[in-house]
């Protein structure tokens, strides 16, 4: 047990592991956020063509339900390999510059905006139809209604569920290490095969567990005041 | 409250509408001149919400045609958001925003629908409001007010389009009592300063009192129309008899 | 004395094919079997098809050598099971799944703290194969600064972290991962074993730039075991034997079309 201990919780190791570490969980941090921006934007943009009505808008539709279907349903791994090592073979010029970080940030946003399309569409259902009801009977057209009405009660309503993609996609960054980025987890793994010892993986547990721990209370926070204030009275 | 009629402002004609298989309304036939006040008066389920929905377009009718303001609802090509515009509706579940404050209310769609700026927009709101006396309720949003303040406030809400129309869909209904008569005063302002407007309620002295005409819906036909006088203390239908009956035993008239 | 004799002859016949039987059993996991780890692919080392743990249908110089070792412990080539083992986790502490493990895993000071190692079978040094689009060192400092692949856990990228200093590196879990990013030109050159990257270069031509060089690192690679396992002896000797006689030497003939010394060496 004692042993176990030393493998993967070592103080000496702890210090020896952490500049490098620290210096792949650079890398984490700087796919999060790039990734989180896009899929913030991007998925609330899928949410919105998802709902358009009419005939006319059916093809987008369709297109929207086949993204948010394919991509669910497919293991980032498998995204992931297929931008940073599949993209660069197509020949396409441009991409032969374009780093694998950046193109592990896209399969990251390919998978979780698929993810997060769900989750404001949830968001926007959830919106009682008498409030879009309302909005139109006052003249404001279908967009005006979804801009001003709809949209900003369903994402207060699903930030709960949106910080929780979030702190998946924080997590998931790590995946990106099995691709020649090499970020906190893979740092790990490289002090592990140098040294014999699992301590690095710990560090880079650490740095994880310190970025989601504000994005948790954050929620909470958001929850508790939303619950303060929007007591709606009638439905 | 009634006037020369200038025409007739809305026009119903032979309406039909039916969900499924079930027809809620059947060949329902209204005239509302201008600045008249017309009340639909009949049970739950007769049909007096959808006509007022089928009024602004938010069901289709099925059968039959609406023209308000020489401007016909079911034809083709109807500019459906120019059309709210000018009608007014105050449901009975108020329908507030709540992510914004009363005034926010008030200025969304004058300011998005209407391109008015914001101080416009603001001042009209906050004339509003005054009239009401709720404008010191302006930054408050609508869970700190009371039922009978917050469809005070869905009315000025419509109000603050300067509809041509006002669709009142039972705007009482779900208010505690004691808050009843505010609105219904409100209400009584806006027919005496000749809005046009078709009032679906249950409150009948009110009705007797506002109205030019009251029209009984019964299954969703048209069974009586006419002044109130007539109607309350003269029905010539047996259907529209056995209802007032009912009305009057359970106290409300 | 008549019915003694044949009593005893019978009796030494019985004996000796019983206490030979009794003497040739090695200690592997399963007795009378053996279990060999791969992870293919690696042009001339081995490649097979991977079914679930298992590869089938394996070949090449290490699955040969395995299947002469197996003869020389007495155990026939129908008895050998082939299992896919990741070469990251070969090195990790812990309880093996097979007997002993054919990966061309170089000996170091380091592993041998954790795992047992026979006694080498190849020798070599790391090679540096480039992308098509990569403009060729001409020494290991102009190597250095070059954006380099190579795969985790290995003596390749061991020299190019601690003892190149090379600036960029990129590092995959897999070789053919690492291979796949040299095509599509993720990096400029990759480091690994010599045999291994101009094998691959002989197979896949058009893929890959020039052989640009080997680094002199004077490695020598030995079959896997666990720390104090019974059998490394066994297979020392099997291999030290097949060494003598030659075997070795006509194997890596067989599977080898490269020669190693026209490759110019980087300094």
């Amino acid at each position: 047990m004692h042993r176990v201990l030393h493998a993967f919780v070592d103080p000496f190791y702890f210090r020896q592991s952490l500049p490098d570490i620290w210096s792949g969980f650079v890398l984490n941090v700087h796919m999060m956020v790039i990734a989180e921006a896009l899929v913030l934007v991007l998925a609330l943009l899928i949410a919105v063509v998802r709902g358009l009505p009419g005939r006319g808008a059916r093809p987008l539709r369709g297109l929207a339900i086949v993204y948010t279907d394919f991509f669910r349903g497919t293991p980032l791994t498998i995204v992931a390999f297929v931008c940073i090592l599949g993209l660069p073979g197509t020949g396409i010029g441009f991409l032969k510059n374009v780093s694998s970080t950046a193109l592990g940030i896209v399969a990251l946003t390919i998978v979780y905006t698929a993810y997060v399309t769900e989750v404001y569409r949830a968001g926007i259902e959830s919106v009682h139809g008498s409030q879009r009801m309302a909005a139109r009977s006052l003249g404001l057209s279908y967009g005006q209604a979804l801009r001003y009405v709809v949209l900003p009660q369903a994402i207060r309503r699903v930030i709960p569920p949106l910080l929780n993609d979030f702190i998946g996609l924080q997590k998931d960054t790590a995946i990106i290490g099995a691709i020649g980025v090499t970020e906190a987890a893979a740092q790990g793994t490289n002090f592990a095969n140098d040294y014999f010892n699992y301590t690095g993986y710990f560090v880079a547990a650490v740095f994880f567990v310190y970025l989601t721990i504000p994005l948790a209370r954050f929620t909470d926070h958001i929850i508790r005041q939303r619950e303060l204030r929007e007591r709606a009275a009638g439905t | 409250m009634s006037s020369n009629g200038n025409g007739r402002f809305v026009a119903v004609e032979r309406v039909t509408k039916r969900f499924g298989e079930l027809e809620v309304l059947r060949e329902v036939t209204l005239e509302v001149p201008e600045h008249d006040v017309v009340c639909l008066i009949g049970a739950s389920g007769s049909g007096k919400s959808t006509l007022l929905r089928c009024i602004n377009l938010l069901e289709k009718v099925d059968e039959g045609e609406i023209v308000v303001d020489g401007q016909s609802l079911t034809g083709a090509k109807v500019d459906v958001n120019a059309l709210r515009r000018k009608i007014g509706i105050v449901f009975q579940a108020y329908n507030l925003f709540p992510h914004m404050t009363v005034l926010q209310n008030v200025t969304l769609a004058p300011r998005k629908a209407r391109g008015l700026s914001r101080e416009e927009a603001e001042a009209r709101a906050r004339l509003l409001l005054r009239r009401i006396g709720l404008e010191e309720k302006a930054n408050e949003y609508p869970d700190r007010l009371s039922g009978g303040q917050q469809q005070r406030v869905a009315i000025v809400r419509a109000l603050a389009m300067e509809p041509k129309l006002m669709l009142l869909d039972e705007i009482t209904s779900a208010l505690d009592p004691q808050l009843v008569a505010e609105v219904l005063n409100l209400v009584r302002e806006l027919a005496s300063s000749g809005m046009t407007m078709i009032i679906a309620t249950h409150e009948m002295q009110f009705a007797r009192e506002v109205s030019d005409t009251i029209c009984f819906l019964d299954g969703g036909v048209i069974r009586e129309q006419g002044p109130p006088d007539q109607i309350f203390s003269e029905p010539k239908e047996p259907r529209t008899r056995e209802f007032l009956a009912r009305v009057l035993a359970a106290g409300r008239m | 004395m008549k019915r003694l004799l044949p009593a005893l002859a019978v009796a030494a016949l019985v004996a000796v094919p019983a206490a030979g039987a009794q003497r040739q059993a090695p200690p592997t996991m399963h007795p009378g079997a053996l279990t060999i780890a791969l992870n293919p692919p690696a042009v001339g080392f081995q490649v097979g098809t991977l079914r679930g743990n298992d590869v089938t249908n394996p070949s090449g110089f290490e699955v040969d050598l395995g299947k002469d070792i197996a003869a020389k412990l007495g155990i026939p080539a129908a008895k050998i099971s082939w299992i896919n083992v990741p070469f990251e986790t070969l090195f990790r502490p812990g309880a093996k799944p097979f007997d002993f493990a054919f990966e061309e895993a170089t000996i170091t000071a380091a592993r041998q703290k954790v795992v047992d190692f026979s006694t080498s079978y190849f020798d070599a040094n790391q090679g540096v194969l480039l992308s098509k689009s990569a403009t060729a060192p001409h020494s290991l400092a102009d190597l250095a600064k070059m954006s380099l692949c190579a795969q985790s856990a290995t003596t390749g990228l061991d020299y190019v972290q601690h003892k190149l200093h090379a600036k960029q590196v990129h590092i995959y879990t897999t070789t053919a991962a690492a291979f796949s990013a040299l095509q599509v030109g993720r990096c400029d050159a990759f480091v690994m074993d010599v045999p291994i990257v101009a094998s691959q270069k002989n197979t896949k031509p058009s893929a890959y730039g020039a052989v640009a060089g080997q680094i002199v690192t004077n490695e020598q690679y030995g079959a896997v075991l666990s720390k104090g396992s019974k059998l490394t002896p066994l297979v020392n000797q099997a291999i030290q034997a097949l060494t003598k006689d030659g075997t070795i030497a006509k194997l890596q003939q067989k599977w080898f079309h490269i020669d190693v010394k026209a490759i110019p060496v980087l300094k």
